[in-house]
């Protein structure tokens, strides 16, 4: 019996004592600001140290600031972020790309960075790259990376070819006469170009340079026309090249990069970071090999003598719900500006810092050949996409149009014409 | 005014106890269903319930405003207009009937030739079950190399053979991705065909094949009069299942195609996914899954009777 009430006394007295001493530690760690930074970067381990290292530099530069850093898949991250953002538990500080700050911004997710970013710092991002994160007048997400498509080819296949190496097709008409040449001279094996026509999201974003290379420009300003000659004339062009077979059918971009790095496909769009991919798929590019192999342009223009391209960027952005919009802001500036970003992150990743002033402050590390087109060429051609919040569901019919013109031979008129008669009620909705 | 103490005794006392004193026995089976019971109540009933709300709803994750009541309209515009919808549901009939058909051949073929007296039968019993163990995931990945167009081992073995002059473009033609993801999914489910079938054949009573035997019966004939007989509440059970489980079949489609080419492998499943996390329109997704649900419904209730039978 005196056993038993001396157990339940001390059982009593622990749980007081756990009591107490919580409002003690949750009073302590309220002294911390805590922000949580969802990207899809640290989702891969090699590439998560890198995001950890600048981090840590931030963290030691800014005492009592914690970054929660939360990795999510790249193809998981639009879905959980609205998803989280709907469910009122989003993270502070969101790495976004595409159209995921129109859809953000539209469903009052992200904060208008207009309210905590310098003008000074705005003044320093290339026009394309603010654009692409600016919707009704709001700029809901900066660049981060500068990650646009450029035209990429590989000079030992023209060469091979009986083409020049170093003379990459300017507009669509020289495109069209390389790629037959290539088709004719070399193995069958080996395609003229590479075009996703999978069901991905991805496979639009390549293909948006193809349609604005025509001058097209649907779904921009409200017009969901995809019937006018220039984008006829886009479609008709994939067309083409589906039926020449210039181009594999059905492969998604990661397969089109394996194809490229084993020189089976001569001519692709991609990102700065295709350097670091062609690399760990061809261990032989190591080094200069690189770039006596590859080499990266402006997109073939439309023969107006104006290259253009997507502004597919690396962008982050902040919630609208976080409490320190402040710290968060300066942490958004450190991990896009800062010596150690750059250098630790952004320039190792293959991205191209996206303030206009890193081409001269960096200016030896930006010193290779594929650093030095996308900074003098593909950059300034770069425009942002005709992104608003219903475009994630808008693209799946493009997307569909395009399979439809590509894998099933079905009449580019009769899908386009069907394509805007679905989106012209998509946004009646 | 407070009950007075012995009322709340007494009153606990009859709730709670027996007339000996002790818990009762429907205490006790509330006590252990509970837990079980608030499960199926927050992990199926409740989010049950949202969906059937939500699909009278124009509801739209990224338009959390805007959100009215429609009545029926979503299920007017999925049976009336929307095509895709239309396609999603024939092939997803015809995805789950041809897997269903092919892995049950080859499961019970298996399962006849290893009801024999083989050597090292339970080995090879044992290796026939490696397909069921792969997640789906992994079988789709695998599938996504080995039918690849430029370098899947598929198109090298044909081509190997003189069976095909040029490769398939397999997940980038409308008349094969859906047999490729079918025979992929044949694969994975063959086994789970071949165990049931197996576990069934072993239960056929040896007295009625000799019986068989000695009244002249061929090996047909006794296939035809005694094991399928034997074995006809176990087909009709995992067939009922299977039908079930490849009408739901998500990971492999979406892996593989995500649905095309041009909606040629549009399944159900996929459909509904595409609508809630991409588009993000949650009440025309949940619209779709309530017909969907009411589709399974009507084929166990009519499958049941037709056991019961």
């Amino acid at each position: 019996m005196r056993s038993a009430k001396t157990l339940l006394s001390a059982i009593v007295f622990l749980a007081l004592v756990t009591t107490l001493a919580v409002p003690i530690v949750t009073a302590r760690a309220q002294d911390e600001i805590v922000l949580r930074f969802a990207n899809w970067v640290s989702a891969e381990e090699a590439s998560r140290e890198r995001v950890e290292t600048v981090i840590a530099a931030f963290e030691a530069e800014n005492p009592g600031v914690t970054i929660e850093n939360i990795p999510i898949p790249f193809d998981q991250v639009r879905q959980q972020l609205i998803t989280m953002s709907a469910g009122g538990n989003p993270p502070d500080i969101m790495l976004l790309n595409g159209a995921w700050p129109f859809e953000l911004g539209g469903m009052g997710a992200l904060l208008d960075l207009n309210t905590v970013a310098p003008p000074e710092y705005l003044a320093d991002n290339w026009e394309g790259g603010l654009g692409a994160g600016t919707y009704e007048g709001k700029l809901y997400a900066v660049p981060q990376g500068m990650t646009p498509h450029g035209f990429w080819w590989n000079k030992k296949l023209f060469e091979q070819a009986g083409l020049d190496p170093e003379s990459p097709p300017r507009t669509m008409d020289e495109l069209n006469e390389v790629m037959a040449t290539l088709k004719a001279n070399l193995p069958d094996d080996v395609y003229a170009i590479g075009i996703d026509t999978s069901k991905v999201d991805y496979a639009l974003t390549g293909f948006w340079p193809w349609i604005l290379t025509t001058g097209a420009r649907p779904m921009y300003d409200g017009s969901y026309d995809f019937t006018t000659p220039e984008v006829v004339q886009a479609f008709d062009w994939l067309k083409m090249i589906a039926d020449e077979e210039y181009t594999p059918i059905g492969q998604q971009i990661k397969e089109e990069r394996e194809l490229m790095a084993k020189d089976r496909i001569a001519m692709k769009l991609d990102g700065p970071y295709f350097v670091g991919i062609l690399r760990s798929l061809n261990p032989e590019l190591e080094g200069d090999a690189f770039y006596e192999t590859f080499a990266v342009t402006t997109v073939p223009d439309g023969g107006n003598g104006t290259p253009v391209t997507l502004a597919d960027l690396h962008q982050i952005g902040i919630s609208a719900q976080t409490d320190h919009p402040d710290v968060a802001w300066k942490f958004i500036e450190f991990f896009c500006a800062s010596e150690v970003a750059v250098t630790e992150y952004t320039v190792p990743m293959g991205m191209i810092p996206p303030l206009k002033s890193a081409a001269d402050t960096y200016g030896e590390l930006l010193g290779d050949p594929v650093s030095q087109a996308y900074l003098n060429e593909i950059l300034p051609s770069m425009i942002g996409g005709p992104y608003d919040p219903q475009y994630g569901a808008a693209a799946q019919f493009v997307i569909q149009a395009m399979q439809e013109v590509a894998v099933a031979g079905f009449p580019v008129d009769a899908s386009l014409g069907s394509l805007t008669q679905t989106l012209q009620i998509l946004y009646q909705q | 005014m407070q009950p007075s103490a012995s009322l709340t005794r007494r009153l606990a006392h009859r709730i709670f106890l027996s007339r000996q004193g002790r818990v009762s026995d429907g205490m006790y089976a509330v006590m252990f269903l509970a837990p079980v019971l608030i499960i199926l109540v927050v992990v199926i009933f409740y989010p049950l319930g949202r969906v059937l709300a939500y699909s009278v709803t124009n509801a739209n994750l990224l338009f959390p405003d805007r959100e009215t009541y429609i009545g029926l309209g979503n299920f007017d515009f999925l049976i009336n207009q929307d095509q895709i919808f239309k396609t999603a549901v024939k092939n997803t009939i015809f995805f789950t009937l041809a897997s269903v058909a092919g892995g049950f051949s080859i499961g019970f073929m298996l399962a006849l030739i290893l009801n024999e007296k083989l050597p090292l039968r339970n080995v090879l019993r044992g290796v026939a079950l490696i397909p069921w163990v792969v997640p789906g995931v992994i079988v789709a990945l695998m599938t996504l190399y080995m039918f690849n167009g430029e370098v899947g081992v598929i198109n090298y073995t044909l081509r190997s053979f003189d069976l095909i002059d040029e490769n398939i473009p397999w997940f980038g033609s409308l008349d094969h991705a859906m047999w490729a993801v079918i025979v992929a999914n044949v694969w994975n489910q063959t086994p789970f065909y071949m165990l049931m079938l197996l576990a069934g054949l072993q239960t056929c009573p040896d007295d009625l094949m000799e019986a068989a035997k000695i009244d002249g019966a061929g090996s047909l004939a006794r296939f035809r009069y005694v094991t399928l007989p034997h074995l006809s509440k176990v087909i009709m059970i995992i067939t009922a299942l299977m039908v079930i489980w490849n009408f739901n079949n998500f990971d492999l489609i979406w892996t593989t195609t995500q649905g095309g080419p041009v909606n040629s492998t549009m399944v159900l499943s996929v459909y509904t996914y595409r609508q809630a996390f991409i588009s993000f329109q949650t009440g025309y997704a949940s619209a779709i899954a309530v017909l969907w649900l009411l589709g399974l419904l009507a084929f166990s209730y009519f499958y049941i009777r037709a056991m019961e039978s």
